[in-house]
This record gives structure tokens, C-alpha cells and sequence, in this order.
């Protein structure tokens, strides 16, 4: 049997005869299941032709096809690629940073990765934010003196800070609601931001459970004793106003309906914020405190 | 006033110098690239050359010189692979360790970091960017030849797996290994200690590993475990061998052989 082995190095690949214990165990070893075709016979030729790979994504290879492709090992790999040419410093460095370009730029254009940075910055922001309105909450006025001219300073400077948070607010907004429209009416944007950068996208959410859902973002770590608890929908616009005795009940709820709506923004991307809303509002009037 | 030595060059390493200042130690390595600072760290020169001090609180491979580590270092022109390189805070280190004709492919997974190390990675010679999964060395196979270390930092739950994976497919035989261990992110329950040892146990077969460095006060429930890999090592032969686990937490104190009944912990 004629196995050849295919390596790549930087943009080149090297086909490789391979003979000897490593290739015989990895030809013999994880064998992919025989196509009809091919159980068929339908050339001896392509039936005699054994590419080895190492990287699955070279498989979409179209010189590859006909060959019966199997996927080769460590070991192997190891003793094939002490053969193989290595690249001086100056070309890798060449191709690799040029490659780096490429692969950031591709990356950051897509929109999950987007979403996620902006709500990193905007969870910053908003900490940053609320220390700063705390310290100066608790800072002593006296007119005429310095710290009369710090304040103003320092209410200048919140101004500021609160329009360049207003501002990522509005951008991430735009994001969210183009990606998760459906969660963002049920949460609001910014509770369905941190769920989906939390989650890593809008299909990862939609693929977990409630249970998931209710303690995503949650910082404490799970204990037989303690679980975690309070995740980011905790912060979910409503909860504040549910009486503490009844908002993990009302959470709970809530998870389940982000779900649903997180599946419909996946899947089905058909519009459920209205009965999703009623849900929600029924689920609010029954954790009221009865009059 | 500061009352500071003059730099000792190191007799481990020649990119290497020590110094004292207020009765502290400090470690500095010989930088690869021109200033700005890399990380806000502070810059000298000592006999023409530019010397960068190795934050401990940053840098895990600064602690573990300060804690007493004295495996073996980065030798001047290998190739080195770096997986969870982040911004390049300690892999710059590394690289100015593997001096302007070494090479340290620097893998790492997340998009705002990496952006820091590529722009680093203008400025810094021998350092290699490459934004890929540490999980997955399939898809780092055209970049990455064969290494002569590894030095892992990704504080994920599955990091010892990780380790030996990487290590199976890229690093040579005999090759070194520089493992900043976070206990904490391995899985809840069990004490750092037990993650250690697990941790040992499982690395043990492939690995010929150093005394086990405690990163505290720097980082908390972090360790540094170095070591040689030996891919063909035969992990009872060495046990039979004398005592190896008078070290292990919690193993045998008395430097017998381990308890065959002790439970074995399950690293995720």
C-alpha cells in the first residue's frame, strides 16, 4: 500500500512517502468509515492511495479526493517533521506576523467578537462609572476651599465619562439588537449583551439551559455547599422591583424565557417578543406582593 | 533612599542579571527590543546594554526566580513555544532570554489581547505571534516546528492535558518545560494541593519534573513546575527508583513509595 504523507509548513505543503511501524499503526489505527462508494470499489487505484494528514482542515483539499484520507498521529508527526525543511527566522517572521494581521482582522469582524468587546467596555465603564459617583458622593464640601474646585472638576469630568458611556451604550445597542433582537426586548440590551459574550454567542445561549442561563456571569465558585447564585440576569431591568423574598423564583422564570427568545434569534428568527413579553408580565404579576 | 547593588550577570544565563535594592532581589533580563517599556516595567543599562526588570507580580517565571526555581532557562537561539502568551508580559521575558536569533512562537486564543502582542511582536525579534487555540495544536501544525521548551501559562481547567498534548506533538525529546500552574482554575472541591498533585501524577509519565515551586506571596495558589520530557519514560521505573516523592504534598513524608490505595484525583 502506497501511503503518503501530507505536511504543511508555512504555505508550503510536503507530500511525504511514509513507510514503517508509524505509518502502518496510523493507517490501521482510526480508520474514517468507508464511504457507499468506495465500499462499492469503484477504482483500485484511488483504493491504493493512503494520504495521511494531520491538520483536519485539510481534508476541504480538493487534491486530496479519490485518496482514502486518514488522520495521522503525534508520534508520527513527530518523526516526519524532523525531516522536513525549517524555515529561517526571517521568513517565518515574515509570514507569520502577516498572517497574524489576517487572522486578527478576520476576527474582529465578526460580530460576536465585536459584541463582546463592546460589552467588556461597556461592564468597565459602568464599574468605573459608579466608583467614581460613590467617591465623590462621599466627598466634604466646603465652599471656597480646594475641594469646592475639585468637585466642579471632578462633575466635569463625570460628564464626560457618562457621554462617552451613553455613546458605547448606543453602539452596543445597534449590535445586540441586530444580533439577539428578540432578547433584547424581553432583558434589555444590556443584560442580552452580557448574556451572549458570556455565553459566546447567540447559539451557544440558545443551546444551554435555563439553569445555565440564570447563574451565567455568576462569579462565585460552585461548591457542594454553596452554589453560585446571582449571574448578570439578576440585572435584568424588572428584577430590582420584585420583592427580595421572590426574585430567584422570578429569575428562574425569566431564564426560561430567554432561552425561547434566544432560540428564536438563532433558529427560527421569527419575532416572539410580543407572547414572550405576556409571559414575562404574567410571571411578574404572579411573584407580586398580594395587597 | 534606595540603596541599590550593581547587576550581577547571572551564571545561569548570559541575558540574565540579578541586582539588589533595599535588601530585596530583583531579576532582569537583557532586553531584545528598543523602549518603550513593554509593560511599564523599568529599564537600566549596564555596560552598554539594556537590562528590563522582571515584574514578580506580573510574571509568574519572575516569581518562581525569585521563590528559589533554578531549573533549567531558555537557552540563547532556541526555539521556544509559548501557549497563553496574552499581551507578551512574560513572553517578552522569554524572548529576550532566547536573545534576537531565537524564536518563540507565542499562541494566543483571544482577539484584544493578541492585538497588544502583535504590536509588541514589531518591536521584539525573536517573538512569533500566532492567534490559535492552544487546545487544538492540529491547526498550529504548518506554523510551529519542532521546539526545544514549552512554557505553558493558560490557567484553564484542562491545562495538564493541554500541556502533554502540546508537548506530543511539538516538543522534542529531552525538550524543557515551564508550567505555571493555576490551581484554582482546575475544578472545585479539592485543595490547591491535590490539584498539584494530580496534576504531578498525570504529567509524571511523560515528564522528568522538578521540585514543585510555590508562587506565594506573588500569586496566590499558583506553582511552577519545570521539567524534562521524556516521552518514553517509564514513570514505575523511576518510582522503584528512589525517593521521587518525598516532595509530593501530601504523599509519603518519609520518602517511601507512594500508597498504592491513595485516591487518585481526576484533573479536568
Amino acid at each position: 500500500m502506497a501511503a503518503t504523507a501530507r505536511v504543511a509548513v508555512l504555505d508550503q505543503t510536503f507530500e511525504v512517502p511514509v513507510d514503517g511501524p508509524a505509518a502502518e499503526r496510523s493507517a490501521a489505527g482510526p480508520r474514517p468509515v468507508p464511504r457507499k462508494s468506495e465500499a462499492a470499489g469503484d477504482d483500485a487505484a484511488s483504493r491504493d492511495r493512503t494520504i495521511v494528514i494531520f491538520d483536519p482542515g485539510q481534508r476541504a483539499d480538493p487534491a486530496l479526493a479519490g485518496a482514502r484520507v486518514v488522520l495521522g498521529d503525534a508520534p508520527m508527526y513527530r518523526v516526519l517533521r524532523r525531516e522536513l525543511p525549517v524555515p529561517t527566522l526571517a521568513e517565518e517572521r515574515r509570514h507569520l506576523l502577516q498572517r497574524a494581521a489576517e487572522r486578527l482582522a478576520r476576527v474582529r469582524a465578526d460580530p460576536v467578537e465585536r459584541l463582546v468587546a463592546l460589552t467588556r467596555e461597556e461592564e468597565r465603564l459602568e464599574r468605573a462609572l459608579g466608583r467614581e459617583v460613590n467617591a465623590v458622593s462621599s466627598f466634604p464640601r466646603v465652599d471656597g476651599t480646594s475641594s469646592d474646585l475639585y468637585l466642579r472638576a471632578e462633575a466635569d469630568f463625570l460628564r464626560a465619562f457618562r457621554d462617552h458611556w451613553a455613546r458605547v451604550s448606543a453602539l452596543l445597542e445597534q449590535e445586540v439588537r441586530a444580533l439577539a433582537p428578540t432578547l433584547t426586548d424581553l432583558v434589555g440590551f444590556r443584560t442580552a449583551a452580557r448574556l451572549i459574550a458570556r455565553a459566546g454567542g447567540v447559539e451557544p445561549l440558545a443551546r444551554s439551559s435555563a439553569g445555565h442561563v440564570q447563574i451565567l456571569g455568576s462569579r462565585r465558585k460552585p461548591s457542594p455547599l454553596r452554589g453560585p447564585k446571582h449571574g448578570v440576569l439578576y440585572q435584568a431591568e424588572g428584577v430590582a422591583s420584585v420583592p427580595p423574598p421572590r426574585r430567584a423564583a422570578f429569575v428562574r422564570s425569566l431564564a426560561a424565557l430567554c432561552v425561547i427568545a434566544a432560540r428564536a434569534d438563532a433558529f427560527s428568527h421569527r419575532s416572539l417578543s410580543a407572547p414572550l413579553l405576556a409571559r414575562r408580565d404574567r410571571a411578574l404579576r404572579r411573584v407580586a406582593p398580594r395587597p | 533612599m534606595t540603596r541599590r547593588s550593581s547587576f550581577h550577570p547571572s551564571e545561569r544565563h548570559p541575558r540574565l542579571f540579578s541586582r539588589s535594592a533595599d535588601g530585596r532581589w530583583e531579576w532582569w533580563t537583557e532586553a531584545c527590543g528598543e523602549p518603550p517599556p513593554v509593560y511599564g516595567e523599568r529599564w537600566a543599562y549596564t555596560g552598554g546594554r539594556a537590562v528590563r526588570a522582571i515584574d514578580p507580580h506580573r510574571s509568574k517565571l519572575g516569581a518562581a526566580l525569585l521563590r528559589g526555581w533554578r531549573g533549567r532557562l531558555p537557552r540563547v537561539g532556541e526555539r521556544w513555544l509559548y501557549l497563553g502568551a496574552a499581551s507578551g508580559t512574560t513572553a517578552s521575558h522569554v524572548a529576550d532570554l532566547l536573545g534576537p536569533h531565537g524564536h518563540l512562537y507565542a499562541v494566543e486564543r483571544s482577539a484584544g489581547p493578541f492585538a497588544r502582542l502583535l504590536s509588541l511582536a514589531d518591536r521584539w525579534p525573536p517573538l512569533l505571534p500566532i492567534l490559535g487555540d492552544a487546545r487544538r495544536p492540529r491547526e498550529l501544525l504548518a506554523w510551529i516546528p519542532p521546539v526545544d521548551g514549552l512554557y505553558v501559562d493558560v490557567a484553564q481547567p484542562d491545562q495538564a492535558e493541554i500541556v502533554a498534548e502540546a508537548a506530543a506533538w511539538f516538543l522534542a525529546d529531552g525538550g524543557a518545560l515551564l508550567f505555571a500552574l493555576k490551581a484554582s482554575s482546575v475544578a472545585r472541591g479539592p485543595s490547591p494541593e491535590d490539584h498539584l498533585r494530580a496534576t504531578v501524577d498525570s504529567l509524571a509519565a511523560s515528564f522528568q519534573l522538578d521540585r514543585p515551586i510555590d508562587l506565594a506571596p506573588f500569586h496566590r495558589v499558583h506553582y511552577f513546575l519545570s521539567g524534562e520530557y521524556r516521552p518514553s519514560f517509564d514513570r514505575r521505573a523511576q518510582s522503584s527508583r528512589g525517593p521521587r516523592t518525598d516532595w509530593r504534598p501530601g504523599g509519603a513524608r518519609d520518602g517511601g513509595p507512594p500508597r498504592p490505595d491513595r485516591p487518585r484525583l481526576r484533573v479536568r
